[in-house]
């Protein structure tokens, strides 16, 4: 018999260039690995958005950003759920012929995977989407008319949408090299900083599911381009993931909503350990966690650009050296068993 | 007025005790009372200069401003 499911959080910081889930939703196979040795991995859409790629499992939970964060410091608790009916909010800055591929992608995730879709809402002026680079390596990003983003989603709520998807306009190339680097597997992701903001702002203001695609040009091939990087390259959009993935993510529950809801909520004190990067532990829901005695599971293969670790914050963590060891120290914990038993690891003590 | 967006960096000195508050403290004061921090991490550890020997952190952050 299956001991019960282990609740887990899977946190693969956006556009800090980690070597596997930097790219385009290349952390995906360890989160599956994740989701099966847990029962239950909750974890945010740069995990899991591979643009016309996708997996969908009842056991992964696929939860923005800033609700992640929120979730992990016990401020608002996780209802999953069958269906959500996703709006689309797209950018005005979109011209006609990619606002029509991403509509059409919408049309299809209706009628080819039965989703629920809509309403489709335009932003009643561009965004403004601009780039940045932080002083330590990572993306960065701001938008020029952060108001028409919440009035657009405002629409799509009041128009019977209960997740939203974000499609802004970014900039076809960022800096000169970045975007090369990116596609040879070897850069930082330039538009990751700038999509985490849009999705923040929306989850913030109107707590529900968001995630968000950005509209770019078509590249022309590049037989060089790394597999981590070749999912975005499929298709005209990145649109696919996103629907697929807010159509069934977790409703957002305030504390205010949660009475009498106990045992269909997933809440931060059920999380049973955390998975992240070696390098990359400086993120608000790695401290809450690991902060409440949850087990940190660090990857110290996964390196970034970001060194920020467990012994430099003061933090008390378990390595791991791949996301299959990890994987097996989740399910380790899972049964039950005392991560430090001997018996468990390559080099038992004498 | 409108909301707007714009970045932050900052250095704090961290004290004894958990970091996770120290660090929300020292970004609210930094912000002031018509901002947020909307997304924020360490990103970086220099060495210790303070008595409690614990590394300096590097913030980066993206501040949503709002009208008061």
């Amino acid at each position: 018999m299956a001991p019960p499911p282990l609740p887990t959080l899977m946190i693969v910081p956006t556009g800090v260039g980690c070597r596997v889930g930097g790219y385009a939703g290349d952390a995906l196979p360890a989160a599956r690995l994740l989701a099966a040795a847990s029962g239950c991995l909750i974890t945010h859409p740069n995990v899991l958005n591979a643009a016309a790629l996708y997996w969908s499992d009842p056991r992964l939970h696929y939860v923005e950003g800033w609700a992640l964060n929120r979730f992990a410091c016990g401020e608002l608790a996780l209802a999953p759920k069958r269906q959500q009916r996703v709006g689309l909010v797209l950018d005005a800055a979109i011209e006609d012929p990619l606002r029509l591929r991403h509509v059409q992608v919408a049309q299809a995730c209706g009628a080819s995977l039965g989703l629920a879709i809509g309403p489709v809402v335009t932003t009643d002026e561009p965004l403004g989407v601009g780039l940045a680079w932080g002083r330590s390596g990572i993306s960065w990003g701001s938008l020029g008319a952060p108001d028409a983003l919440l009035r657009a989603g405002e629409k799509v709520v009041e128009g019977g949408g209960t997740a939203i998807a974000v499609v802004a306009r970014f900039p076809d190339d960022p800096s000169a090299g970045a975007l090369e680097a990116y596609r040879h597997g070897a850069g930082v992701d330039g538009l990751a900083g700038a999509e985490a903001v849009i999705s923040h702002l929306l989850s913030r203001h109107l707590r529900v599911p968001c995630a968000h695609a950005p509209a770019l040009a078509a590249l022309p091939p590049d037989p060089l381009l790394d597999p981590r990087a070749a999912a975005e390259e499929l298709g005209h959009t990145f649109l696919p993931c996103v629907l697929v993935g807010l159509s069934r993510a977790p409703d957002l529950v305030m504390p205010e909503a949660m009475a009498g809801r106990g045992r269909e909520l997933l809440r931060a004190e059920q999380l049973g350990a955390v998975v992240a990067p070696a390098g990359a532990l400086g993120g608000e829901a790695v401290l809450a966690s690991a902060e409440r005695g949850v087990p940190l599971i660090v990857v110290t293969s996964n390196s970034c650009v970001l060194q920020v670790d467990g012994a430099g914050l003061g933090l008390e963590v378990v390595e791991a050296s791949s996301y299959a060891e990890a994987a097996g120290l989740v399910l380790a914990l899972r049964e039950g068993l005392a991560l430090e038993t001997s018996a468990l690891h390559r080099h038992p003590p004498a | 007025m409108s909301p707007s967006l714009e970045r932050l960096e900052l250095v704090m000195e961290p004290g004894e005790g958990p970091l996770l508050a120290q660090v929300k403290q020292a970004l609210a004061e930094r912000v002031g009372a018509n901002g947020e921090a909307l997304r924020w991490a360490i990103t970086g550890l220099a060495s210790p200069a303070s008595v409690t020997g614990r590394p300096r952190l590097s913030i980066e952050a993206v501040v949503l401003r709002m009208p008061l």
